[in-house]
């Protein structure tokens, strides 16, 4: 298992969109070394033909009806935005290169 | 009876034969957790926050209602404490992390609604390790919590403050949250009794999500008998949450009783033989074995079942759970609530990256980032598909195990409550979970309930485990445990936690 | 503006060989949205239409709703695609402020629906298949509004607003296999394949089919090679092109940028470019780099989505004729040439022809007046004929007006000029305007003799046999019979009158 560099960890900040700063870049990189290397035994078990289990237990299919029903009340969300206007969320401006 | 002691050490059973009786009313009971409450929480900070006046109101319509003789359900008017990981409509929600913080929620989880349904007073909301995600409740970001046995002790996690709660009498019942041990953990270290119900019992629905096939509520109690009634008042298919299961009537409180008779005579317990000896201390070993003589004792069928797959459940686990975290947690990014930190010449994403790096913590922080690194394309193969295939292994081993054996049974955790800050590496904090992992990969029910003490006077968890959805046959099989410990050492052994209000202990 | 040096079309696609690939968004028509209860309706107040779940509240969990998978299953067969027994949401995993959780719900390796195709008929009349690698279900995200710099665009703006009304809205993204062998063609294939999408999904009550509130929108992929038997060249991607036209444009559009670039011996760049209305050209927006990690995986909170055999076959059953069917039905029983159905095709009048026939109406007829008068005044006022005033009832009733000799043709046109503005249906108008032929032949024989008298010198003409003056009498009767008249009868007359 290669070691994880500075790069590789900042890549998966900026997935995660986190600005980690450069100390915790250098200490993520040995725990997510350690981490790693305690979950790759698994890669010992035979695994041929197994399928993957997503949810723990089979249950039967389960739908909704297209039923509407009651829905938020805007005030309410706009009382907990960070920055409102018009009755719709701000958000800094997006840049077309991120 | 009016002494706050005296009603705050009742059980929440024989606080509602009180109430029917007529020797109590729920505002005596809130009062009385009131006045424990203040002497003792500033000692074991089980609570963020605390909702009395809501709570009374509450208490005061059951009474009214009890007065003029309406029928009640069996919980009305026993309040209970709520982990800060499930939402409560009105009351602000944290999850314990800075970026929720005065977040109030414009709805109730299903499971709230359930406990109101009840007629149960809600006191206040529970403390936790930050979303849920540590084993020691030291990764809040308010404030630890201390173990009411010794305060200078963690009370596990992450549901520490639900934990502490019921184990320092601040409340009788709780409602906690189990991803990878979370409730019974913590049970274990506190001399409580904490169930994990089989995954889909509960809703989820307003929960909040941590690692959505690993998560479910469940209840935090003194007794297994307590611990039951909660269960029947939570459980039920909900059309909100897809995960639920329908057609599971629960009985738990019946079968907690039938326990109580001590018969285990058509019981097979298996022992899990992994989980003794290398890697879990002497004490709890020995504590563990003693419990397994008793269950003996009562007639069950006891031997011993290998799982070679068992401790592999720790490294699934911490595949599958920081790959469904750092998805799940990436809502939080100050766009439309809680925290929102404005770097200078803030663009959206600068503004997202910075809040995410101010509001979560540092444990937060590294499951995101190794999530986002197993689910990467260049991992994602060998490490979340394998994880998920392995997964699949584990459940086959139980089934094949459940054809022979009712229960198992192996220690909750490795050791008994361990020192604030004595554990700092992660890896040695994870293998705390080794023991209660497999239950929430496999979605089975699974109860710890306290079997004894060790050297150094701290509760030792002893963890049943059932089939999916026979939960009521681990709360026969607790029950009939918790009689029999209690004749051992004379009395239950919650019985023996310090009465932290009193000045000296 | 960047102006980018282009090839021409003819030469682009003489040097290289164009590959196409589309991703068209259908917006289904649902009474709530994919994974919860909300409503959603085009153009509400903002962040009104919103439950815990659309949101992405803390706690909150989705719940598949039924309507939409069944409407995605019946467009899934429409386009002829294997429709899986058993299919799975995953989540896609980006930020972006438009998106409530930060992972949109969608379907990554079982999608529900998979391997079709559809047959498009081009201008040529010639049949097309486009080959159809998916049509997978997945929720929308919100929508964003940005304030300040340049008219509303992204680029410039000093901040945005976010309504979330939309995120949850149900969505099938239909994915094209690679479009081979369409060469000069391959703008034309586009468009015609739009059209046709949109059509179904129309034909089938699945979606409203909108262009303009949004419920189709498409990503158009292209790409160059030298030779059909050369690998795909590197390939551009244009986002949210939402006009059939803007699609043709497109694709011609980037056919000659990129050919240009090729042929200076450079290279295309994945990137993600938009369509420019405004400068009838792509731009790019963004380098797609190596940050687009979506790390898909299957959503824990949902469950395997199962359609049953049986399931598949009532829907099956339940399909309408398709457009494609359907139009070659018509054609038939109208008579129509290729030519004249294509032109129907083109203003997008079948189903306004079909409705008029329904209502009584020549085939012939109708087409006459929805490409002709009604066409030339919906272009005047740019709008859709859908949306004039006129429907297929008052053309039938015009048509059955003019045909029975009530009225003359510049009456007819009249009528529909006045149906247009709104003044009431034919009926009405032909009331109120007085508009009647005059055949009542004692009326019209008193004008006749009377514009006889008045002119004798070209009575004594007509009277003679040089018939060419006739016009003018005729243009007298007509003008004292406030152009009422049917000019056939007054001819007939004039000729009675004269050989007397």
């Amino acid at each position: 298992m290669s070691d994880f560099s500075y790069e590789q960890v900042q890549h998966l900040a900026k997935l995660a969109c986190i600005a980690l700063s450069d100390e915790e870049i250098e200490d993520l990189k040995n725990d997510l070394q350690g981490i790693v290397r305690s979950v790759a035994l698994i890669s010992d078990i035979d695994i041929a033909g197994v399928e993957p289990t997503t949810n723990p237990l089979p249950l039967p299919p389960h739908y909704r009806e297209d039923v509407a029903g009651k829905t938020l009340d805007r005030d309410v969300l706009l009382e907990q935005a960070p920055e409102c206007e018009d009755g719709m969320f701000v958000t800094p401006r997006i840049l077309g290169d991120e | 009876m009016s002494g706050a002691e005296e009603i705050v050490t009742l059980t929440a059973s024989q606080m509602a034969k009180a109430m029917k009786k007529g020797d109590l009313s729920s505002r005596q009971i809130v009062e009385a957790e009131l006045e424990i409450t203040k002497a003792v929480d500033p000692k074991t900070q089980s609570y963020l926050s605390t909702c009395f006046t809501s709570a009374f109101m509450v208490a005061d319509a059951v009474d009214q209602a009890r007065a003029i003789g309406q029928e009640l359900p069996e919980l009305a008017g026993i309040p209970i404490a709520v982990k800060d990981m499930i939402v409560t409509k009105g009351v602000e929600t944290t999850a314990a992390s800075k970026i929720l913080k005065g977040w109030v929620p414009p709805y109730d989880a299903t499971s709230v609604e359930k406990v109101k349904e009840s007629g149960m007073p809600i006191l206040g909301k529970t403390n936790l390790d930050e979303f849920a995600q540590g084993s020691s409740t030291e990764n809040s970001a308010f404030h630890p919590t201390f173990n009411p046995w010794d305060l200078e002790r963690v009370p596990g996690g992450s549901g520490g403050g639900s934990a502490a709660a019921v184990s320092s009498f601040e409340s009788p019942l709780a409602l906690g949250t189990d991803t990878g041990g979370s409730i019974r953990q913590p049970a274990s270290f506190t001399g409580s009794v904490g169930v994990k119900p089989t995954y889909g019992r509960v809703s989820r629905y307003g929960a909040i999500s941590m690692a959505s096939s690993l998560d479910q509520i469940g209840p935090c109690a003194r007794t297994v008998e307590d611990a039951a009634m909660l269960f029947d008042a939570i459980t039920g298919y909900d059309p909100k949450d897809s995960t639920s299961i329908p057609d599971c009537p629960s009985s738990a409180l019946k079968a907690a009783l039938e326990g109580k008779g001590g018969d285990l005579s058509k019981i097979r317990v298996g022992v899990i033989s992994e989980a003794t000896g290398e890697g879990f201390s002497k004490d709890v070993t020995d504590g563990f074995l003693r419990g397994v003589n008793l269950l003996s004792s009562m007639g069950a069928k006891v031997e011993e079942k290998s799982f070679p797959n068992f401790a592999h459940g720790i490294q699934i686990y911490y595949i599958l759970m920081p790959a469904e975290v750092s998805s799940n947690l990436a809502r939080y990014d100050g766009m439309r609530y809680g925290l929102r930190i404005m770097p200078p010449d803030a663009t959206a994403f600068s503004m997202m990256a910075a809040t995410r790096e101010e509001g979560f913590g540092a444990e937060v922080k590294r499951r995101i980032m190794l999530g986002t690194y197993v689910l990467s394309s260049s991992q994602y193969d060998k490490m979340y598909a394998a994880a998920q295939k392995v997964r699949t292994v584990l459940i086959n081993d139980f089934k094949k195990a459940f054809e022979s054996f009712d229960v198992l049974v192996c220690p909750t955790s490795p050791t008994t409550a361990f020192k604030v800050g004595e554990v700092e590496d992660p890896v040695t904090m994870y293998k705390n979970d080794i023991a209660t992992i497999p239950a929430n990969l496999a979605g089975l029910p699974a109860i710890s309930l306290p079997v004894g003490l060790d050297k150094l006077g701290l509760p030792i968890g002893f963890q049943i485990m059932a089939d999916r959805k026979k939960d009521e046959v681990a709360f026969k099989v607790a029950s009939a445990l918790e009689e029999a410990v209690s004749r051992e050492n004379d009395g239950p052994i919650w019985s023996k936690a310090p009465r932290l209000w009193k000045s000296g202990e | 503006m960047m102006t980018e040096k282009l090839m021409s079309f003819e030469e682009a696609v003489a040097k290289f060989d164009p590959v196409i690939g589309l991703e068209i968004h259908v917006e289904l028509d649902t009474a709530t949205k994919l994974f919860d209860w909300a409503h959603y309706e085009f153009g509400s107040e903002p962040n009104t239409e919103l439950t815990p779940v659309s949101f992405g509240l803390p706690g909150a969990l989705p719940v598949v709703n039924r309507e939409a998978v069944k409407k995605a299953v019946k467009l899934g067969l429409a386009l002829n695609c294997h429709v899986n027994e058993w299919s799975q949401f995953a989540r896609k995993n980006y930020f972006y402020p438009d998106m409530p959780r930060n992972y949109q719900i969608s379907q990554f390796d079982k999608p529900t629906n998979g391997n079709g195709w559809l047959d498009v008929e081009l201008e040529d009349g010639s049949i097309f298949r486009v080959p159809i690698e998916r049509a997978h279900i997945e929720d929308d995200a919100g929508k964003i509004n940005h304030i300040g710099g340049a008219n509303g665009r992204l680029e410039g703006a000093d901040y945005s607003l976010v309504d979330y009304n939309r995120a949850g809205v149900p969505l099938v993204e239909i994915v094209t296999k690679p479009i081979t062998g369409a060469g000069a063609k391959a703008p034309q294939v586009a468009g015609a394949y739009a059209r046709a999408v949109r059509d179904i999904a129309v034909a089938c009550g699945v979606s409203e089919g909108k262009m303009e509130h949004g419920n189709l929108r498409a990503d158009v992929n292209v790409s160059l090679r030298k030779s059909p038997s050369d690998p795909f060249g590197i390939r551009s991607e244009t986002k949210n092109v939402n006009s059939f036209k803007a699609m043709e444009k497109t694709v011609a559009y980037e056919i000659r940028r990129q050919a240009y670039l090729l042929s200076q011996g450079g290279e295309v760049l994945q990137e993600t470019r938009h369509w420019d209305e405004k400068g009838q050209c792509t731009a790019g927006a963004r380098l797609k780099s190596d940050a687009n990690d979506y790390r898909y995986f299957p959503d824990p909170d949902l469950l395997m989505l199962h359609v049953t055999e049986s399931e598949i076959e009532e829907i099956r059953a339940s399909l309408p004729e398709l457009p494609f069917t359907k139009r070659r039905r018509l054609k038939a029983e109208w008579g129509f040439s290729d030519e004249e159905m294509r032109d129907l095709l083109n203003a997008e009048a079948v189903e306004l022809v079909e409705e008029s026939v329904k209502k009584g109406s020549s085939p012939q007829g109708a087409r006459k007046w929805w490409l002709g008068e009604i066409l030339r005044l919906a272009n005047e006022m740019q709008i859709p004929m859908e949306a004039l005033a006129i429907g297929p009832e008052d053309v039938a009733k015009i048509e059955e007006m003019l045909s029975s000799g009530k009225l003359t043709d510049k009456m007819a046109k009249q009528v529909v000029e006045a149906v247009v503005n709104g003044e009431g249906r034919p009926e009405e108008i032909v009331e109120k305007k007085g508009l009647k032929i005059v055949s009542d032949s004692s009326q019209l024989s008193g004008a006749v003799k009377k514009a006889l008298a008045e002119n004798p010198d070209i009575a004594e003409k007509l009277r003679q046999g040089n018939m060419k003056p006739m016009g003018v009498i005729i243009g007298l009767v007509m003008k004292e019979t406030h152009g009422q008249a049917d000019a056939k009868s007054v001819r007939e007359l004039i000729l009675q009158e004269v050989s007397k």
